[in-house]
């Protein structure tokens, strides 16, 4: 595996019952880099973003097979799929960002303690430096340093989705799952969510699934194009938009069907 | 808009070129025949008809930069937008230098100039064929063709070194008809910037087709 891949998948296949929601995927993530997952509705692109930290576990009758290789993340080095992984390690490694934002009924603080405190983090002093630094990555600090104790349901809509970033962030993943991050959201919020991106792949990893062709052209580095469980095309952003070789992502990418 | 209108109005701003590629063909024909014959009525048609491509150019980028925005075309849609934008202003400027080059033949008449230049003729010649086969290559997308434009600039700009000998060669040697040289000198240079701009105009067509120049 090239050392600038920290995901490498292949030949995965995903079944929900005796549907195959997932025929096949073979492809590599790059490290600090953003990558973008789009096609129409049920091609598949949301269940592989789950594969990637295993949330699909979580659904009966899914069956995966197949293998996701994690590369160069201490303790978690292989396939995630093979029997002996740690699963809560996995999750603290590869944070998730849903679609809507999803803040748990308590204040900020708690918020973005949350996920360190499940990992053991006690201490106070260590707990503030994690929840200001997690909300400043996430750059909502401002906003909020002066109301920690606020409910986090009180907030915004984008100012949610941006405490559920600094919860993901708040355990030091290596990589961020963006699952339609900002579809509830406002174009202010929206372009808030973006430029965090741009800033956040110089530390973390960042896949994101998106319906928004734009938004993957403003900030992904590399975008891939799902169609009925396969990924047909798979390039960087400029090729894909510009020059798409498949004729079906083409059609897609500029309207022709979806 | 839907997409169904996009593709109304893409078809549309592909016409409009085609259109004005038209005019502009004709006006290259035109100049060159009114240089060769030194045809003042001919030349005075060209100045005219030059100054209504500029509504027509107009129109296409304002269509052309109204389906960017309100679409924000990606793949084929953005490279097709892209060229039309490219090519229109390719095509404005060869209806602009092809006016130029008549107003230097008006010039050349009321000073009763003869015009006794041959390679001006054949330098004409070869920019009403390169601008031919630019607009044809654009139209039907003909990467062929596009790269025969390509090869053909470089003829033009052989042409163009020959023609700067033969005129300070004239001047030179002062011989009767040397102040003429420095008219001829312009309107080979116009010519030789139509030859670039039907280069251009070939390489925004390969663009349009693969994506590369």
């Amino acid at each position: 595996m090239a050392n600038n891949q920290i995901i490498t998948i292949t030949d995965l296949h995903l079944y929900y019952g005796k549907v195959e929601a997932l025929k096949g995927i073979n492809m590599s993530i790059a490290r600090n880099e953003v990558t973008s997952f789009i096609g129409p509705s049920g091609c598949g692109k949301s269940t592989l973003l789950r594969c990637i930290n295993r949330m699909n576990d979580l659904i009966d009758n899914c069956v995966v097979q197949g293998n996701i290789y994690i590369n160069g993340i201490h303790g978690l080095d292989g396939n995630i799929y093979d029997k002996n992984v740690d699963i809560n390690a996995l999750r603290k490694h590869i944070g998730m960002v849903f679609q809507k934002p999803n803040v748990f009924p308590m204040s900020i603080y708690d918020n973005i303690a949350f996920g360190p405190r499940t990992h053991g983090v006690k201490k106070r002093s260590d707990l503030d430096i994690i929840v200001e630094d997690s909300l400043k990555k996430a750059g909502i600090w401002n906003e909020t340093k002066d109301n920690l104790k606020k409910s986090a349901v009180s907030l915004s809509g984008g100012q949610q989705q941006r405490i559920c970033i600094a919860r993901a962030l708040a355990v030091q993943p290596k990589v961020l799952l963006m699952d339609e991050p900002t579809s509830a959201l406002d174009p202010l919020s929206t372009a808030t969510i973006e430029e965090l991106c741009e800033n956040l792949k110089e530390q973390y990893t960042i896949v994101i699934v998106t319906h928004n062709m734009q938004q993957a052209t403003r900030i992904s580095d590399k975008t891939a194009f799902f169609l009925l469980g396969e990924i047909l095309e798979f390039g960087t952003t400029e090729q894909v938009f510009q020059t798409p070789r498949n004729i079906q992502c083409e059609n897609y990418i500029t309207g022709r069907f979806g | 808009m839907f997409r169904s209108k996009f593709q109304t109005e893409l078809d549309g701003i592909n016409f409009d070129l085609i259109e004005l590629g038209r005019v502009v063909n004709s006006v290259i024909q035109d100049c060159v025949h009114s240089l060769a014959n030194n045809d003042l009525e001919l030349s005075q048609q060209v100045i005219e008809i030059g100054h209504e491509t500029k509504a027509q150019v107009e129109k296409i980028e304002e269509r052309a930069l109204k389906a960017m925005l309100m679409q924000q075309p990606v793949a084929r849609d953005m490279r097709f937008i892209t060229t039309a934008l490219k090519v229109v202003s390719n095509m404005d400027r060869i209806s602009r230098q092809a006016r130029e080059i008549c107003h230097i033949v008006s010039d050349l008449h009321e000073m009763d100039y003869k015009f006794d230049a041959e390679l001006l003729k054949t330098m004409g010649e070869h920019a009403i064929d390169m601008v031919q086969n630019c607009i044809e290559s654009f139209a039907n997308l003909d990467i062929d063709l596009a790269t025969k434009v390509k090869h053909q600039d470089d003829i033009m700009d052989n042409y163009f070194k020959e023609l700067k000998l033969q005129m300070i060669e004239r001047i030179k040697n002062k011989e009767e008809n040397a102040d003429s040289a420095l008219y001829f000198m312009m309107i080979g240079k116009y010519l030789e910037k139509i030859g670039d701009n039907s280069e251009a105009i070939a390489n925004w067509t390969s663009y349009c087709k693969s994506g590369k120049k």
